[in-house]
């Protein structure tokens, strides 16, 4: 039994590959995964003869790596359609074969392989003896068990939560967040701990050493340092929280496989009249009644209601808490950080990168409407612009209020229009020249293979067209603050930092334009899901 | 520069064709539609029948072939051709995080309609369809159902004169589909063009005055509804160009009873 799921994976991993596009994100993504489990695995072996760090880094590398299996299938990125249990619901198989096939065809895969080569490097760093190495394979095996174990269980117990719209919106969310949270964890955490590497390296492992994560790594550790009854112990935890978690997947596999879907309830509310236009939110009433204001309502609608976009926001806000939270550490932070702010301006760019894949097979209403690119593009600029500017002024207020920087205040935000526009310009080409399908499934922790990498490298691409773009209207704003006094800088700042950013506005626009409308119909297949793949 | 439609037909196509790979969905199309008429697209599954309307419609571009709308180049010029039509794609992928009464606002203002019409219009077409009281509900959580009237309100807002169905009644309840057949008929009433794909035959028969049957990306025949069937059912008719596969040697277990 186990012979044959292990083959039906292999399969319909070949089978995946049959698309030259396909071939090419999974080499992508196993050339990225190799080069990691590589690194992992040299950084480890490389401590061979210095036993105590090398047993603190395994207890650490070990914690994060089953953190990593525990949190990123539920995100969506190692999940897969193979191991859904219910489509082999109607199979006569019993539970105990169908956790077996399941666990066994969960072994092979990218990840898994990836994960053994990282785990693998301490059998080189840590044992002195033939009892110190079985221990050591022990806790390598026994977290290569408990990251499958645990992802699976994870997953599988989510399933129920998932058969109703709102649970689905929820997961989605909550898990972004999960993500999000370790990044802002981390700063509050280095805060005031001026300690070099082993000293935090040391911190590290002793907090996370009895946690259910790093348990496998505290058995080889402890192994090494001559504790065997320690590693013994561990071997002990190991294989019950092992047993716990199957015994918990084995539940939820029956609640999954038996628990009918929640009926399909065709809603009511009745319409109220009064509103003329509903498609408008009430506080941007004002936008114009047309095609561009049209697609800014419904693009605002969108950020509210729809949960990919939800996500999409909150993984962008990211990179502006942290730079807040960092900033808040700081003792005396210089008052031109002010500026710092503007980079609050970026969940903007993350929205408009993959503007039109974001809308999906829905997308055809743009098409079958009559062609106009260029206003689709300014309402869902403007759109994306509409959110990102109280966030922007809530930031400048508060960077202006931690550093006592006032003064600064009027060129930050003189210049959001020409941050805006560089961003929105260029989101607006990549939206055009890189789209990709965003998987619509009803389960939002399938994803398909691939797609994070074009997500990412459509990102990346981007980010440094940004700052590239940013560079010359940054040099001459330093250059003008330098020689001028600041109220004059400020004026002069603003005057050529936002004429820059309308003309790559404009630019941006112009050429997305040209590109999309000869292309309009290949842009809408390449952003539907079911023409994709 | 305005084509007199008299001279043109509703819909006309001329040698369409798209491949996906090596395999042609569609090999070579013509197809006349007559305005004011009902016309039913029917074939087996994989012949090409949403293929052709998504060729017609501008949604994917033929590799080769042209497609007229009242004598206007759909893909020369395309924001002319598709004024004039109206779409219900077989997917329905809609904004469906959306309510009812957002989303046709939003397609009536996608096709540069006056604010105020496109009130009216919206108010008029929830009435019509019955979505009164699911208006103001979101898009996803309506019924498969509620979704075709919402959709078929979507494309009818800009009141085209041609009308492009895909399945329009695959799959959902007899209420739903008789309030979208009445619709239809008040539609073909006032003199525009509907052109449908289905494989309910029995609709076909008792809705369209014109069928063209597809089989493997080609029309294999085209003309009015009673001189195909000529005295048979559709069906009959159907199976007779299409051919059935040939019978299979019979399943002596499957009509045994097993032990």
């Amino acid at each position: 039994m186990a012979v044959v799921f292990a083959r039906l994976k292999l399969r319909l991993l070949a089978n995946g590959l049959r698309s030259p596009q396909r071939l090419l994100m999974f080499l992508l993504a196993a050339a990225g995964a190799a080069w990691i489990a590589l690194i992992a695995f040299a950084a480890v072996a490389s401590l061979r003869g210095d036993t105590e760090q090398a047993a603190d880094f395994t207890v650490v590398l070990f914690g994060a790596i089953t953190l990593g299996w525990t949190v990123l299938p539920v995100l969506g990125y190692g999940s897969d359609e193979t191991l859904d249990p219910q489509r082999l619901a109607l199979l006569p198989l019993t539970r105990k074969q169908l956790l077996t096939g399941l666990f066994v065809a969960s072994t092979v895969g990218i990840a898994p392989t990836a994960t053994i080569v990282a785990l693998s490097g301490a059998l080189f760093a840590l044992p002195h003896g033939v009892p110190q190495t079985i221990l050591v394979l022990l806790g390598v095996l026994g977290t290569l068990a408990l990251c499958i174990v645990g992802s699976r269980t994870l997953v599988t117990a989510l399933i129920p939560l998932l058969r109703s719209r709102r649970g689905r919106d929820a997961v989605v969310v909550g898990v972004t967040l999960l993500a999000v949270a370790p990044q802002a964890l981390r700063f509050i955490q280095l805060r005031g701990s001026g300690q070099t590497t082993r000293h935090a390296l040391a911190a590290a492992a002793s907090t996370l050493r009895w946690t259910p994560f790093a348990i496998g790594g505290t058995v080889a550790s402890e192994a090494a340092r001559g504790h065997l009854m320690n590693a013994l112990l561990g071997v002990g935890a190991l294989v019950g929280l092992i047993v716990a978690l199957l015994w918990l997947w084995s539940r939820a596999l029956q609640r999954v496989l038996t628990l009918a879907d929640a009926p399909a309830r065709p809603a009511t509310r009745r319409h109220d009249v009064s509103v003329r236009l509903p498609l408008f939110p009430r506080w941007v009433r004002w936008l114009p009644a047309n095609r561009v204001g049209a697609i800014a309502a419904k693009d605002l609608r969108y950020f509210a209601r729809d949960p990919r976009r939800r996500a999409a926001t909150i993984g962008a806000l990211t990179i502006p808490a942290v730079v807040l939270l960092s900033r808040l550490s700081e003792q005396a932070p210089s008052p031109a950080t002010t500026l710092l702010a503007l980079l609050a301006v970026l969940p903007a760019s993350q929205l408009s990168l993959n503007q039109f894949g974001l809308d999906g097979a829905a997308s055809w209403a743009y098409v079958a409407s009559g062609d106009d690119p260029q206003a689709d593009m300014t309402g869902k600029n403007l759109a994306a612009g509409l959110f990102v500017l109280p966030l922007v002024l809530v930031t400048a207020l508060l960077f202006a209020a931690t550093s006592g920087g006032w003064s600064w205040l009027p060129l930050t935000v003189g210049l959001i229009p020409g941050v805006l526009g560089v961003v929105l310009g260029i989101g607006n080409v990549v939206s055009v020249r890189a789209p990709y399908a965003v998987p619509d499934r009803r389960n939002p922790l399938a994803a398909n293979a691939g797609q994070g990498c074009v997500a990412t490298l459509a990102g990346m691409g981007a980010l440094a067209a940004e700052a590239i773009v940013l560079v010359p209207p940054a040099l001459v704003v330093v250059l003008l603050v330098g020689v001028l006094p600041l109220a004059v800088a400020t004026v002069a700042g603003v005057l050529v930092g936002d004429a820059y950013g309308i003309v790559a506005w404009l630019w941006g626009r112009r050429v997305a334009t040209r590109i999309a409308g000869a292309r309009l119909p290949e842009l809408l297949e390449s952003v539907s899901p079911r023409h994709a793949a | 520069m305005d084509v007199p439609s008299t001279t043109w037909p509703a819909l006309r196509a001329r040698g369409l064709a798209k491949s996906f790979g090596p395999k042609p969905a569609v090999a070579g199309v013509d197809l006349d539609v007559a305005h004011g008429s009902f016309f039913g697209i029917v074939g087996p599954n994989g012949a090409g029948k949403t293929t052709t309307l998504r060729l017609a419609t501008g949604l994917l571009r033929p590799d080769r072939g042209q497609v007229w709308v009242d004598g206007v180049d759909v893909w020369d010029r395309p924001v002319e051709a598709k004024a004039r039509i109206g779409v219900l794609p077989e997917d329905l992928a809609l904004f469906e995080r959306l309510t009812g009464a957002e989303l046709l606002t939003f397609h009536g203002l996608l096709r540069k309609m006056d604010a105020d019409v496109v009130a009216d219009r919206t108010a008029q077409l929830l009435e019509l369809l019955g979505l009164v009281d699911a208006a103001d509900a979101l898009v996803v959580d309506y019924s498969h159902g509620m979704r075709k009237k919402l959709a078929l309100a979507a494309a009818l807002i800009h009141g085209p004169r041609l009308l492009f169905l895909d399945e329009p009644f695959e799959a959902i309840d007899p209420v739903s589909a008789r309030a979208i057949r009445s619709v239809l008929e008040q539609f073909t009433a006032g003199g525009a063009t509907i052109v449908f794909s289905s494989h309910v035959m029995e609709l076909v028969e008792r809705l369209c005055d014109h069928v063209a049957v597809m089989d493997a990306g080609q029309v294999v025949w085209a003309g009015p509804l009673e001189a195909l069937r000529h005295g048979r059912t559709l069906e009959d008719a159907f199976v007779d160009l299409v051919g059935e596969p040939e019978r299979q040697k019979e399943l002596s277990w499957l009509s045994s009873s097993r032990d």
